[in-house]
């Protein structure tokens, strides 16, 4: 023990020494502004159960933990990427075609207060899970829920809401012959 | 061949040695996490709800924030005046003693003037008498006074109950980073038939207030930087979960209602000239 904290000690000392003090870390704060302009024509709710049994032929004792979360995905189209030229509007005609930029996932939401731990079990010697472990299982859960996005049919769903959405403008502003495209 | 046995028998318990430590771990010293990562077993993924939307995100505020939460363990203290009240009581028994002794010596005193009174007549004792009467009343008075301003205090402090006040002691801490995305802009699904009017080449449209869409801050944008004593898993999502408000709080404090707005209106303008129409008027 006593070589260990000798051992330790001038590691400390050197961390201490470099590292930012806890005023200076408290205070740290970094901030932005972007302008966007993303139209979401879908929402998708994803449940997920994120579990793991932690067991290994080395391990005297097992451990076991599940959570449930939920995520929302939504998805539309960047009008960033829409330019003038994909329009070809002849009011007088009614008559107006619309190349739309192709649908993206616009964001991806797995809020804290939609993941709950189910169950914990702990057997043996080994220890409880621990924070950060619990993190580190959450994020393989979301990088799996993202994974599976493009099986979900959510492009295509958004697609087809978009051309609704802007059939329906269109419409409303008088024109007849509405042609809306994807790139 | 004895020495062999030997250096089998070393490398045995050597192996031995180090294997009983990896796998009871007696120095807590996480060993099981060597050389292997966390995994989490396949599952479905349900989509649960399809929503059509109509968010048109016009601003996007970020930040990289950090969360200290610390945790107290409250506890009722006792605090006992017992030693106050006897050291009060003390103080009001030196007072009484001392004006005792004041008024002793004064009427000592007014009983020694009055026997040397030299007018023997009637008169003159009884004037003697009477000032001595007069003289122990006035020191009477004083030191009935001077006990009464002497031991207040201390009278005032005798009566004070014994209390029970709350104390805490900090027993927790956890620092997380994190990073975090805040989306808003106009929800077109909350503009009705007669909040758009055409006429001509002019498009008049009544917009919905800016609102925020979405607060994120995904699994992943969190990090544990600092950890001290335990912290549950529902401790863990009230931090997370509370410190939303305050992200939400700073988007707003940093302009972002007023520039999703501004942006919006830049951008409805600009996308419905394209749609044909050569003036555009956009209200609240």
């Amino acid at each position: 023990m006593k070589t260990k904290s000798l051992f330790l000690l001038p590691l400390v000392a050197l961390v201490i020494s470099c590292g930012p003090s806890q005023e200076e870390l408290l205070s740290a704060r970094i901030q932005g502004l972007k302008e966007m302009a993303e139209l979401g024509t879908v929402e998708y709710t994803v449940k997920k159960i994120v579990k793991t049994d932690d067991k290994a032929w080395y391990t005297y004792g097992n451990r076991k933990i599940l959570f449930t979360c939920t995520a929302f995905i939504k998805a539309g189209i960047d009008m960033k990427d829409f330019s003038a030229d994909a329009v070809d509007a002849k009011p007088k005609e009614k008559t107006i075609s619309v190349t739309l930029p192709k649908a993206k996932i616009l964001s991806f939401n797995m809020p804290p207060e939609e993941i709950k731990q189910e169950f914990a079990f702990i057997t043996g010697l080994r220890d409880k899970f621990t924070p950060e472990e619990k993190q580190q299982l959450l994020v393989l859960g979301e990088n799996d829920i993202k994974e599976d996005i493009p099986n979900m049919g959510i492009i295509e769903d958004a697609q087809e809401n978009a051309r609704l959405f802007f059939t329906a403008l269109f419409s409303q502003i008088g024109y007849e012959k509405i042609n809306i495209k994807f790139e | 061949m004895k020495k062999i046995i030997i250096i089998i028998a070393c490398v045995a318990i050597t192996l031995g040695l180090f294997s009983s430590v990896f796998v009871f771990d007696p120095f807590k010293l996480n060993l099981n996490f060597i050389g292997r990562e966390l995994t989490i077993e396949k599952t479905t993924n349900v989509v649960t709800e399809i929503k059509k939307i109509s968010e048109f995100t016009t601003a996007c505020f970020f930040e990289d924030r950090i969360i200290d939460q610390r945790k107290y363990n409250y506890f009722e203290k006792k605090i006992n005046h017992k030693e106050q009240r006897n050291h009060n009581l003390g103080t009001i028994k030196k007072s009484a003693q001392s004006s005792w002794q004041k008024l002793k010596s004064a009427t000592s005193s007014a009983i020694e003037n009055a026997k040397q009174s030299s007018d023997s007549t009637v008169k003159g004792i009884a004037a003697a008498v009477g000032t001595a009467a007069k003289d122990i009343a006035v020191a009477s008075g004083s030191s009935a006074k001077d006990l009464a301003t002497s031991s207040a205090p201390a009278l005032k402090d005798l009566v004070k109950a014994d209390e029970v006040v709350v104390d805490s002691t900090e027993v927790g801490r956890i620092v997380f980073t994190v990073t975090t995305k805040v989306r808003a802009g106009y929800d077109l699904s909350k503009i009705e038939q007669e909040d758009l009017i055409v006429k001509g080449d002019t498009i008049m449209i009544k917009l919905p207030p800016v609102e925020i869409f979405d607060i994120i801050a995904n699994p992943s944008d969190w990090s544990i930087f600092h950890r001290e004593g335990n912290w549950d898993d529902t401790e863990i999502r009230n931090i997370q979960s509370g410190a939303k408000e305050i992200i939400r709080q700073d988007a707003i404090n940093f302009g972002l209602m007023e520039k999703a707005e501004a942006f919006g209106k830049e951008s409805l303008v600009s996308l419905f000239k394209t749609f044909g129409f050569s003036k555009v008027v956009l209200n609240d």
